[in-house]
Protein backbone atom coordinates (compact mmCIF):
# COMPACT_ATOMS: atom_id res chain seq x y z
CA UNK A 1 0.00 0.00 0.00
CA UNK A 2 1.56 3.47 -0.84
CA UNK A 3 1.10 6.40 1.57
CA UNK A 4 -0.39 9.49 -0.05
CA UNK A 5 2.59 12.58 1.03
CA UNK A 6 1.25 15.15 -1.95
CA UNK A 7 -2.27 17.18 -1.30
CA UNK A 8 -4.68 15.88 -3.92
CA UNK A 9 -6.58 17.94 -6.63
CA UNK A 10 -9.64 19.13 -5.47
CA UNK A 11 -12.44 17.41 -7.60
CA UNK A 12 -16.45 18.31 -8.47
CA UNK A 13 -19.59 17.40 -6.45
CA UNK A 14 -21.96 16.07 -8.84
CA UNK A 15 -25.43 17.38 -8.49
CA UNK A 16 -28.63 15.46 -8.47
CA UNK A 17 -29.72 17.30 -12.01
CA UNK A 18 -26.70 16.04 -13.93
CA UNK A 19 -25.88 12.86 -12.68
CA UNK A 20 -26.82 11.79 -16.39
CA UNK A 21 -23.49 13.90 -17.66
CA UNK A 22 -21.14 12.55 -14.68
CA UNK A 23 -22.33 8.96 -15.74
CA UNK A 24 -22.05 9.78 -19.22
CA UNK A 25 -18.04 10.49 -17.97
CA UNK A 26 -17.84 7.27 -17.53
CA UNK A 27 -19.37 5.89 -20.83
CA UNK A 28 -16.71 8.03 -22.60
CA UNK A 29 -19.42 10.67 -23.58
CA UNK A 30 -19.61 14.33 -23.01
CA UNK A 31 -23.09 14.71 -22.60
CA UNK A 32 -24.98 18.47 -23.39
CA UNK A 33 -28.26 19.22 -22.95
CA UNK A 34 -30.48 20.03 -25.69
CA UNK A 35 -33.52 22.37 -24.58
CA UNK A 36 -37.18 20.62 -25.98
CA UNK A 37 -38.61 24.15 -26.38
CA UNK A 38 -36.36 25.64 -28.99
CA UNK A 39 -34.13 23.35 -29.63
CA UNK A 40 -31.12 25.18 -28.71
CA UNK A 41 -27.75 23.40 -26.86
CA UNK A 42 -26.33 24.01 -23.59
CA UNK A 43 -23.08 24.20 -21.03
CA UNK A 44 -23.05 24.08 -18.50
CA UNK A 45 -25.88 22.31 -17.39
CA UNK A 46 -29.00 23.91 -15.64
CA UNK A 47 -32.33 23.17 -15.28
CA UNK A 48 -33.97 25.82 -17.53
CA UNK A 49 -32.65 26.87 -21.26
CA UNK A 50 -31.11 30.43 -21.16
CA UNK A 51 -32.97 31.19 -24.45
CA UNK A 52 -36.53 30.32 -23.57
CA UNK A 53 -36.52 29.17 -20.28
CA UNK A 54 -38.09 25.39 -21.18
CA UNK A 55 -37.12 23.44 -18.34
CA UNK A 56 -37.72 20.17 -21.04
CA UNK A 57 -34.68 18.69 -22.54
CA UNK A 58 -33.06 15.90 -23.33
CA UNK A 59 -28.93 14.70 -22.43
CA UNK A 60 -26.79 14.52 -26.04
CA UNK A 61 -23.90 13.26 -26.69
CA UNK A 62 -21.83 16.14 -27.83
CA UNK A 63 -18.95 15.52 -30.93
CA UNK A 64 -16.37 16.52 -28.10
CA UNK A 65 -14.77 18.71 -30.94
CA UNK A 66 -14.20 22.36 -30.54
CA UNK A 67 -11.45 24.98 -30.92
CA UNK A 68 -9.31 26.62 -28.49
CA UNK A 69 -11.17 30.06 -27.51
CA UNK A 70 -8.44 31.17 -25.28
CA UNK A 71 -6.28 29.87 -22.75
CA UNK A 72 -3.76 30.74 -20.05
CA UNK A 73 -0.23 28.44 -19.05
CA UNK A 74 -0.12 28.98 -15.58
CA UNK A 75 3.46 29.10 -14.05
CA UNK A 76 2.86 29.64 -10.21
CA UNK A 77 -0.32 27.35 -8.63
CA UNK A 78 -1.90 25.49 -5.16
CA UNK A 79 0.11 23.44 -3.53
CA UNK A 80 -1.70 20.29 -5.24
CA UNK A 81 -0.16 21.35 -8.72
CA UNK A 82 3.63 21.83 -8.14
CA UNK A 83 4.10 18.86 -9.83
CA UNK A 84 1.80 20.01 -13.21
CA UNK A 85 3.80 23.54 -13.48
CA UNK A 86 3.29 24.72 -16.39
CA UNK A 87 0.28 23.47 -17.39
CA UNK A 88 -2.28 25.21 -19.46
CA UNK A 89 -6.27 26.45 -18.62
CA UNK A 90 -8.09 26.56 -22.18
CA UNK A 91 -12.35 27.76 -22.96
CA UNK A 92 -13.01 25.29 -25.52
CA UNK A 93 -16.04 26.09 -28.16
CA UNK A 94 -17.53 22.91 -29.05
CA UNK A 95 -18.53 22.21 -32.22
CA UNK A 96 -21.57 22.37 -31.22
CA UNK A 97 -21.26 25.65 -30.08
CA UNK A 98 -23.61 25.00 -26.79
CA UNK A 99 -25.18 28.68 -24.96
CA UNK A 100 -24.16 30.44 -22.66
CA UNK A 101 -20.71 28.86 -21.63
CA UNK A 102 -17.41 27.54 -23.15
CA UNK A 103 -16.21 24.53 -22.01
CA UNK A 104 -12.73 24.84 -19.42
CA UNK A 105 -10.50 22.48 -18.74
CA UNK A 106 -6.81 21.49 -19.39
CA UNK A 107 -4.89 20.57 -22.97
CA UNK A 108 -3.09 17.98 -22.25
CA UNK A 109 -0.95 15.54 -24.68
CA UNK A 110 1.39 18.39 -25.61
CA UNK A 111 4.17 21.06 -24.70
CA UNK A 112 1.78 23.53 -22.60
CA UNK A 113 3.49 26.56 -24.34
CA UNK A 114 2.00 24.76 -28.17
CA UNK A 115 -1.51 25.62 -27.27
CA UNK A 116 -3.05 28.31 -29.39
CA UNK A 117 -6.14 30.16 -29.65
CA UNK A 118 -8.33 28.63 -32.93
CA UNK A 119 -6.18 25.02 -32.17
CA UNK A 120 -8.35 21.87 -32.87
CA UNK A 121 -8.80 19.77 -29.78
CA UNK A 122 -11.24 16.84 -28.90
CA UNK A 123 -12.43 15.75 -25.20
CA UNK A 124 -10.65 13.33 -23.79
CA UNK A 125 -11.48 11.08 -20.20
CA UNK A 126 -9.40 10.68 -17.25
CA UNK A 127 -10.84 8.44 -14.48
CA UNK A 128 -9.65 9.50 -11.02
CA UNK A 129 -7.77 6.73 -9.29
CA UNK A 130 -9.53 5.59 -5.80
CA UNK A 131 -12.60 8.10 -6.66
CA UNK A 132 -15.70 7.48 -8.21
CA UNK A 133 -15.34 10.33 -10.16
CA UNK A 134 -14.43 10.89 -14.37
CA UNK A 135 -13.15 14.23 -15.31
CA UNK A 136 -12.86 15.67 -18.56
CA UNK A 137 -9.99 17.32 -20.85
CA UNK A 138 -8.98 18.24 -24.28
CA UNK A 139 -5.88 16.75 -26.05
CA UNK A 140 -5.03 18.38 -30.04
CA UNK A 141 -7.53 16.59 -32.24
CA UNK B 1 -37.66 57.71 -10.91
CA UNK B 2 -34.50 59.39 -11.22
CA UNK B 3 -31.10 58.74 -9.28
CA UNK B 4 -31.57 61.55 -6.70
CA UNK B 5 -28.71 63.36 -7.76
CA UNK B 6 -26.57 65.46 -5.86
CA UNK B 7 -29.10 64.67 -2.94
CA UNK B 8 -26.68 62.07 -1.19
CA UNK B 9 -22.88 63.19 -0.04
CA UNK B 10 -19.94 61.53 1.05
CA UNK B 11 -19.23 62.56 4.29
CA UNK B 12 -16.36 60.58 5.93
CA UNK B 13 -13.68 58.32 4.69
CA UNK B 14 -11.16 56.52 6.33
CA UNK B 15 -8.01 54.51 5.90
CA UNK B 16 -5.81 52.18 8.50
CA UNK B 17 -2.60 51.46 7.30
CA UNK B 18 -2.28 48.75 4.20
CA UNK B 19 0.60 46.28 3.92
CA UNK B 20 1.39 42.99 5.89
CA UNK B 21 -0.28 44.00 9.28
CA UNK B 22 0.71 40.61 11.02
CA UNK B 23 -0.52 42.10 14.45
CA UNK B 24 -3.95 43.04 13.41
CA UNK B 25 -7.27 41.03 12.86
CA UNK B 26 -9.95 42.01 10.58
CA UNK B 27 -12.24 42.90 13.16
CA UNK B 28 -9.88 45.70 14.52
CA UNK B 29 -9.49 47.04 11.43
CA UNK B 30 -13.07 47.05 10.57
CA UNK B 31 -13.52 49.12 14.31
CA UNK B 32 -10.61 51.51 13.65
CA UNK B 33 -12.16 51.93 10.48
CA UNK B 34 -15.49 52.28 11.06
CA UNK B 35 -14.46 54.88 13.75
CA UNK B 36 -12.41 56.68 12.00
CA UNK B 37 -14.83 57.78 9.17
CA UNK B 38 -17.23 58.92 11.28
CA UNK B 39 -14.46 60.91 13.39
CA UNK B 40 -13.50 62.29 9.64
CA UNK B 41 -17.58 63.12 9.60
CA UNK B 42 -17.97 64.66 12.66
CA UNK B 43 -20.69 61.87 13.35
CA UNK B 44 -20.80 59.28 16.50
CA UNK B 45 -21.52 55.86 15.84
CA UNK B 46 -25.10 56.36 17.78
CA UNK B 47 -25.69 58.39 14.17
CA UNK B 48 -25.18 55.12 12.39
CA UNK B 49 -28.71 53.79 10.69
CA UNK B 50 -27.20 51.14 8.61
CA UNK B 51 -23.73 49.48 7.39
CA UNK B 52 -22.74 47.77 4.72
CA UNK B 53 -19.90 45.42 5.61
CA UNK B 54 -17.34 43.79 3.58
CA UNK B 55 -18.45 40.12 5.67
CA UNK B 56 -22.06 40.18 4.55
CA UNK B 57 -25.02 39.77 6.54
CA UNK B 58 -23.18 37.73 9.73
CA UNK B 59 -20.81 40.92 10.30
CA UNK B 60 -24.09 43.36 9.96
CA UNK B 61 -25.40 41.29 12.76
CA UNK B 62 -22.04 42.18 14.84
CA UNK B 63 -22.38 45.65 13.84
CA UNK B 64 -26.42 45.53 15.77
CA UNK B 65 -25.07 43.69 18.42
CA UNK B 66 -22.27 46.05 18.48
CA UNK B 67 -24.08 49.25 18.17
CA UNK B 68 -26.89 47.79 20.59
CA UNK B 69 -29.71 49.24 17.71
CA UNK B 70 -31.68 48.04 15.09
CA UNK B 71 -29.66 48.71 11.76
CA UNK B 72 -30.84 48.16 8.11
CA UNK B 73 -28.30 46.29 5.83
CA UNK B 74 -27.42 47.99 2.59
CA UNK B 75 -26.37 45.04 1.74
CA UNK B 76 -23.76 45.67 -0.99
CA UNK B 77 -20.69 44.15 1.15
CA UNK B 78 -18.32 47.77 0.90
CA UNK B 79 -18.59 46.98 -2.86
CA UNK B 80 -17.32 51.01 -3.37
CA UNK B 81 -18.96 52.26 -6.15
CA UNK B 82 -21.47 50.21 -6.22
CA UNK B 83 -21.98 49.97 -2.27
CA UNK B 84 -22.36 54.39 -2.39
CA UNK B 85 -25.44 53.64 -5.24
CA UNK B 86 -26.89 51.60 -2.79
CA UNK B 87 -26.50 54.06 0.38
CA UNK B 88 -28.14 56.76 -2.18
CA UNK B 89 -31.11 54.64 -2.90
CA UNK B 90 -31.54 53.93 0.94
CA UNK B 91 -31.14 57.22 1.88
CA UNK B 92 -33.39 59.22 -0.74
CA UNK B 93 -36.39 56.13 -0.09
CA UNK B 94 -35.95 57.05 3.55
CA UNK B 95 -34.78 53.93 5.02
CA UNK B 96 -31.53 55.33 6.81
CA UNK B 97 -30.07 58.60 6.82
CA UNK B 98 -26.26 57.77 7.43
CA UNK B 99 -24.61 54.80 6.03
CA UNK B 100 -21.18 53.32 6.94
CA UNK B 101 -19.08 50.98 3.96
CA UNK B 102 -16.90 48.92 5.86
CA UNK B 103 -13.82 46.48 5.26
CA UNK B 104 -11.26 45.40 6.47
CA UNK B 105 -9.39 41.89 5.97
CA UNK B 106 -5.98 40.64 7.80
CA UNK B 107 -4.44 37.33 8.01
CA UNK B 108 -6.24 35.87 4.52
CA UNK B 109 -4.69 35.75 1.38
CA UNK B 110 -6.86 35.69 -2.62
CA UNK B 111 -3.54 33.54 -4.77
CA UNK B 112 -2.76 29.90 -5.31
CA UNK B 113 -0.77 29.95 -2.25
CA UNK B 114 -3.74 30.12 0.08
CA UNK B 115 -5.09 27.08 -1.27
CA UNK B 116 -5.10 24.03 0.74
CA UNK B 117 -1.82 21.48 1.08
CA UNK B 118 -3.27 19.38 3.27
CA UNK B 119 -2.54 15.53 2.01
CA UNK B 120 -5.60 13.52 2.46
CA UNK B 121 -6.83 9.85 1.61
CA UNK B 122 -9.71 11.32 -0.43
CA UNK B 123 -9.80 13.75 -2.76
CA UNK B 124 -11.00 17.05 -1.75
CA UNK B 125 -14.38 18.15 -3.02
CA UNK B 126 -15.69 21.65 -4.13
CA UNK B 127 -18.96 22.55 -5.86
CA UNK B 128 -19.70 21.14 -9.36
CA UNK B 129 -18.73 24.11 -11.75
CA UNK B 130 -16.05 25.60 -9.43
CA UNK B 131 -12.67 25.59 -11.50
CA UNK B 132 -10.20 24.89 -8.68
CA UNK B 133 -10.02 21.39 -10.11
CA UNK B 134 -8.47 22.92 -12.83
CA UNK B 135 -5.69 25.00 -11.19
CA UNK B 136 -7.29 28.30 -11.40
CA UNK B 137 -7.30 31.26 -9.18
CA UNK B 138 -7.86 34.80 -10.21
CA UNK B 139 -4.93 35.92 -12.07
CA UNK B 140 -5.54 32.79 -14.64
CA UNK B 141 -9.38 33.85 -15.17
CA UNK B 142 -8.00 38.19 -16.01
CA UNK B 143 -5.35 36.39 -17.89
CA UNK B 144 -7.52 34.23 -20.47
CA UNK B 145 -9.26 37.07 -20.66
CA UNK B 146 -6.45 39.05 -21.43
CA UNK B 147 -5.14 36.27 -24.07
CA UNK B 148 -8.54 36.74 -26.25
CA UNK B 149 -8.07 40.40 -26.30
CA UNK B 150 -4.43 40.42 -27.17
CA UNK B 151 -5.17 37.87 -29.42
CA UNK B 152 -8.67 39.77 -31.13
CA UNK B 153 -7.05 43.47 -31.29
CA UNK B 154 -3.42 42.96 -32.13
CA UNK B 155 -2.27 44.57 -28.66
CA UNK B 156 0.87 43.91 -26.94
CA UNK B 157 1.53 42.84 -23.36
CA UNK B 158 4.35 46.24 -23.36
CA UNK B 159 1.08 48.46 -23.93
CA UNK B 160 -0.56 46.84 -21.39
CA UNK B 161 2.44 47.55 -19.04
CA UNK B 162 2.06 50.93 -19.06
CA UNK B 163 -0.34 50.30 -16.57
CA UNK B 164 1.46 49.53 -13.82
CA UNK B 165 4.31 51.82 -14.41
CA UNK B 166 2.06 54.79 -14.17
CA UNK B 167 0.60 53.90 -11.18
CA UNK B 168 3.91 52.56 -9.32
CA UNK B 169 4.62 56.26 -10.08
CA UNK B 170 1.93 57.58 -8.35
CA UNK B 171 2.56 54.99 -5.53
CA UNK B 172 6.01 56.66 -5.03
CA UNK B 173 4.23 59.71 -4.24
CA UNK B 174 1.89 58.62 -1.82
CA UNK B 175 3.76 57.55 1.46
CA UNK B 176 1.48 55.01 2.51
CA UNK B 177 1.21 53.01 -0.55
CA UNK B 178 2.61 49.51 -0.22
CA UNK B 179 4.76 49.38 -3.16
CA UNK B 180 5.78 53.14 -3.23
CA UNK B 181 9.18 52.71 -1.20
CA UNK B 182 10.36 49.79 -3.99
CA UNK B 183 10.59 53.01 -6.38
CA UNK B 184 9.50 53.62 -10.22
CA UNK B 185 9.36 50.81 -12.56
CA UNK B 186 9.87 50.53 -16.47
CA UNK B 187 7.96 48.53 -19.08
CA UNK B 188 11.05 46.29 -19.28
CA UNK B 189 10.76 45.35 -15.54
CA UNK B 190 7.32 44.53 -15.85
CA UNK B 191 7.63 42.42 -18.90
CA UNK B 192 10.96 40.88 -16.77
CA UNK B 193 8.92 39.79 -14.06
CA UNK B 194 8.22 36.20 -13.81
CA UNK B 195 5.33 35.20 -15.47
CA UNK B 196 2.11 34.21 -13.39
CA UNK B 197 -0.24 33.03 -16.25
CA UNK B 198 0.30 33.99 -19.86
CA UNK B 199 0.31 36.73 -20.51
CA UNK B 200 0.09 38.24 -16.74
CA UNK B 201 3.54 39.07 -15.67
CA UNK B 202 3.53 39.50 -11.71
CA UNK B 203 3.98 43.64 -11.86
CA UNK B 204 0.73 43.08 -13.78
CA UNK B 205 -1.09 41.39 -10.68
CA UNK B 206 -2.07 43.70 -8.13
CA UNK B 207 -1.25 43.26 -4.60
CA UNK B 208 -2.89 40.86 -2.39
CA UNK B 209 -2.40 42.46 1.91
CA UNK B 210 -3.96 43.13 4.76
CA UNK B 211 -5.81 46.54 5.52
CA UNK B 212 -9.23 48.16 5.67
CA UNK B 213 -11.14 51.49 5.04
CA UNK B 214 -14.56 52.88 5.40
CA UNK B 215 -16.95 55.01 3.52
CA UNK B 216 -20.29 57.46 5.15
CA UNK B 217 -23.05 58.45 3.35
CA UNK B 218 -25.79 60.16 4.13
CA UNK B 219 -28.35 62.62 2.43
CA UNK B 220 -26.79 66.65 1.64
CA UNK B 221 -28.83 68.51 3.40
CA UNK B 222 -27.36 66.67 6.58
CA UNK B 223 -24.07 66.66 5.17
CA UNK B 224 -23.83 70.46 5.20
CA UNK B 225 -23.57 70.75 8.79
CA UNK B 226 -20.79 68.08 9.21
CA UNK B 227 -17.51 68.46 9.66
CA UNK B 228 -16.17 68.50 6.01
CA UNK B 229 -16.52 69.92 3.05
CA UNK B 230 -19.56 66.97 1.14
CA UNK B 231 -18.49 65.51 -1.48
CA UNK B 232 -21.95 64.90 -3.57
CA UNK B 233 -22.92 61.95 -5.60
CA UNK B 234 -24.25 63.36 -9.02
CA UNK B 235 -24.41 59.68 -10.61
CA UNK B 236 -24.64 56.26 -9.70
CA UNK B 237 -24.91 53.22 -11.09
CA UNK B 238 -24.18 49.15 -10.45
CA UNK B 239 -24.97 45.93 -12.61
CA UNK B 240 -24.04 42.06 -12.12
CA UNK B 241 -23.46 39.98 -15.25
CA UNK B 242 -21.91 36.64 -14.04
CA UNK B 243 -21.14 36.61 -10.39
CA UNK B 244 -19.93 32.87 -9.97
CA UNK B 245 -16.66 31.68 -11.15
CA UNK B 246 -18.50 28.86 -11.96
CA UNK B 247 -20.28 30.14 -14.82
CA UNK B 248 -17.93 31.41 -18.21
CA UNK B 249 -18.99 33.48 -20.35
CA UNK B 250 -19.17 32.74 -23.99
CA UNK B 251 -17.43 36.85 -24.58
CA UNK B 252 -15.56 38.96 -22.32
CA UNK B 253 -16.75 42.35 -23.70
CA UNK B 254 -18.54 44.57 -23.23
CA UNK B 255 -18.75 43.99 -19.22
CA UNK B 256 -21.66 45.49 -16.72
CA UNK B 257 -18.93 48.39 -16.78
CA UNK B 258 -20.74 49.14 -20.17
CA UNK B 259 -23.78 50.00 -18.19
CA UNK B 260 -23.06 51.49 -15.07
CA UNK B 261 -20.67 53.81 -16.51
CA UNK B 262 -22.76 55.55 -19.34
CA UNK B 263 -25.72 55.52 -16.86
CA UNK B 264 -24.26 57.34 -14.15
CA UNK B 265 -23.14 59.78 -15.98
CA UNK B 266 -26.11 60.27 -17.92
CA UNK B 267 -27.62 60.99 -14.21
CA UNK B 268 -24.94 63.13 -13.34
CA UNK B 269 -25.18 65.12 -16.95
CA UNK B 270 -21.74 65.40 -17.49
CA UNK B 271 -19.08 63.82 -20.18
CA UNK B 272 -15.92 61.96 -20.03
CA UNK B 273 -13.86 65.67 -20.71
CA UNK B 274 -15.48 67.33 -17.50
CA UNK B 275 -13.72 64.39 -15.34
CA UNK B 276 -10.54 66.02 -13.56
CA UNK B 277 -9.71 62.95 -11.56
CA UNK B 278 -11.05 59.14 -11.88
CA UNK B 279 -10.44 56.15 -9.95
CA UNK B 280 -10.49 52.91 -12.16
CA UNK B 281 -10.25 49.42 -10.44
CA UNK B 282 -7.44 47.73 -12.02
CA UNK B 283 -7.01 45.09 -10.03
CA UNK B 284 -4.64 43.59 -13.60
CA UNK B 285 -3.24 45.81 -16.29
CA UNK B 286 -5.95 44.13 -18.83
CA UNK B 287 -8.61 45.08 -16.43
CA UNK B 288 -7.71 49.07 -17.29
CA UNK B 289 -8.10 48.90 -20.54
CA UNK B 290 -10.82 47.29 -21.12
CA UNK B 291 -13.06 49.11 -18.48
CA UNK B 292 -11.68 52.14 -20.25
CA UNK B 293 -13.39 50.74 -23.57
CA UNK B 294 -16.55 49.99 -22.01
CA UNK B 295 -17.04 53.22 -19.35
CA UNK B 296 -16.32 55.10 -22.98
CA UNK B 297 -13.27 56.38 -22.40
CA UNK B 298 -12.47 55.12 -25.81
CA UNK B 299 -13.40 52.58 -28.40
CA UNK B 300 -13.36 48.50 -28.29
CA UNK B 301 -9.74 47.39 -29.34
CA UNK B 302 -8.25 50.69 -28.53
CA UNK B 303 -7.91 50.08 -24.71
CA UNK B 304 -4.38 49.16 -24.41
CA UNK B 305 -3.11 51.91 -26.59
CA UNK B 306 -5.35 54.06 -25.07
CA UNK B 307 -3.69 53.60 -21.60
CA UNK B 308 -0.15 54.52 -22.43
CA UNK B 309 1.37 57.77 -23.23
CA UNK B 310 0.79 59.39 -19.92
CA UNK B 311 -2.62 59.93 -20.07
CA UNK B 312 -3.44 58.33 -17.26
CA UNK B 313 -0.57 59.36 -15.19
CA UNK B 314 -0.60 62.94 -12.93
CA UNK B 315 -0.82 65.98 -15.22
CA UNK B 316 -2.02 63.92 -18.26
CA UNK B 317 -5.13 63.52 -19.37
CA UNK B 318 -7.03 62.21 -17.00
CA UNK B 319 -5.24 61.54 -14.05
CA UNK B 320 -6.20 58.20 -12.09
CA UNK B 321 -5.45 56.47 -9.43
CA UNK B 322 -3.35 58.68 -7.80
CA UNK B 323 -2.54 56.29 -4.44
CA UNK B 324 -1.06 53.81 -6.69
CA UNK B 325 -4.17 51.80 -7.07
CA UNK B 326 -4.84 47.73 -6.47
CA UNK B 327 -1.30 47.28 -8.73
CA UNK B 328 0.97 49.59 -5.98
CA UNK B 329 -1.13 50.97 -3.47
CA UNK B 330 -3.24 47.95 -1.66
CA UNK B 331 -5.58 45.14 -2.56
CA UNK B 332 -6.90 44.32 0.94
CA UNK B 333 -9.86 41.55 0.34
CA UNK B 334 -12.85 43.88 -1.24
CA UNK B 335 -10.44 46.81 -2.40
CA UNK B 336 -13.06 48.73 -4.80
CA UNK B 337 -14.08 51.11 -1.86
CA UNK B 338 -10.18 52.53 -1.79
CA UNK B 339 -10.03 54.15 -5.56
CA UNK B 340 -13.52 56.16 -4.13
CA UNK B 341 -11.90 57.15 -0.89
CA UNK B 342 -9.10 58.40 -3.18
CA UNK B 343 -11.16 60.39 -5.74
CA UNK B 344 -12.51 61.59 -2.43
CA UNK B 345 -9.56 62.92 -0.77
CA UNK B 346 -8.83 64.57 -4.12
CA UNK B 347 -11.78 66.73 -4.36
CA UNK B 348 -11.70 67.81 -0.69
CA UNK B 349 -7.54 68.74 -1.82
CA UNK B 350 -6.06 67.02 0.88
CA UNK B 351 -3.56 64.18 -0.26
CA UNK B 352 -0.12 64.84 -0.40
CA UNK B 353 0.78 67.87 -2.43
CA UNK B 354 3.09 65.76 -4.80
CA UNK B 355 -0.04 63.73 -6.15
CA UNK B 356 -2.56 66.97 -5.82
CA UNK B 357 -4.31 67.19 -8.94
CA UNK B 358 -5.05 71.03 -9.06
CA UNK B 359 -8.38 72.08 -7.96
CA UNK B 360 -10.55 68.91 -9.04
CA UNK B 361 -14.29 69.59 -9.01
CA UNK B 362 -15.76 66.33 -11.15
CA UNK B 363 -14.54 62.72 -10.47
CA UNK B 364 -15.50 59.77 -12.07
CA UNK B 365 -14.84 55.73 -9.80
CA UNK B 366 -15.43 52.67 -11.18
CA UNK B 367 -15.23 49.69 -9.08
CA UNK B 368 -16.18 45.91 -9.25
CA UNK B 369 -15.75 42.64 -7.58
CA UNK B 370 -16.89 39.05 -7.67
CA UNK B 371 -15.72 38.25 -11.09
CA UNK B 372 -14.03 39.16 -14.37
CA UNK B 373 -17.79 40.13 -15.27
CA UNK B 374 -19.14 40.15 -11.60
CA UNK B 375 -20.34 43.46 -9.59
CA UNK B 376 -19.59 46.48 -11.10
CA UNK B 377 -20.04 50.34 -9.70
CA UNK B 378 -19.86 53.26 -11.35
CA UNK B 379 -19.84 57.22 -9.46
CA UNK B 380 -19.42 60.83 -10.32
CA UNK B 381 -18.57 62.45 -7.56
CA UNK B 382 -18.49 66.59 -7.09
CA UNK B 383 -17.31 68.69 -5.04
CA UNK B 384 -19.21 72.74 -4.87
ZN1 LIG C 1 -35.00 26.69 -25.18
Amino acid sequence: MTTQSKPRKPLPTPSRDNVPFWEGLKQREFRIQQCSGCGSYRWLPKPACPKCMSTDYAWVAASGEGVVWTYTTIYRAGPAFQDDIPFTVAAVELKEKPLRCLVMSWIVDCDAEAVYIGMPVKVKFEDIPGEDTTVYKFAPA
Amino acid sequence: MPFPSGQVAIVGIYLTDQGKLPDRTSDSLCVEAFKGALDDAGLTPGDVDAVSPAGGLMQAGWWAHQLDKTIVMAGSGAMGAAGVTEAAAFINAGLAEVVVLICGQAGSRLGPGSQSAAVTARSPRVSEWNPAPWGMFMSAWYAQMAQRYLHVFGATSEQLAEVSVTFRRHATLNPRSVMGVRGEITVDDVMGSRMIATPLHLLECCLDNDGGYAIVVTSTERARSLKKKPVLVLGGATALWNTPYEEFNDEYWPSPASVTGPKAMAQAGVKHDDFDVLGIYDCFTITVARLMEDLGFCKLGEGADYVGGGRLGLGGEFPTNLDGGLLSHSHNGNPSGLHLIEVVRQLRGEVEPERQVENPKIGFVHGQGAAVLGRHGSCVLAID
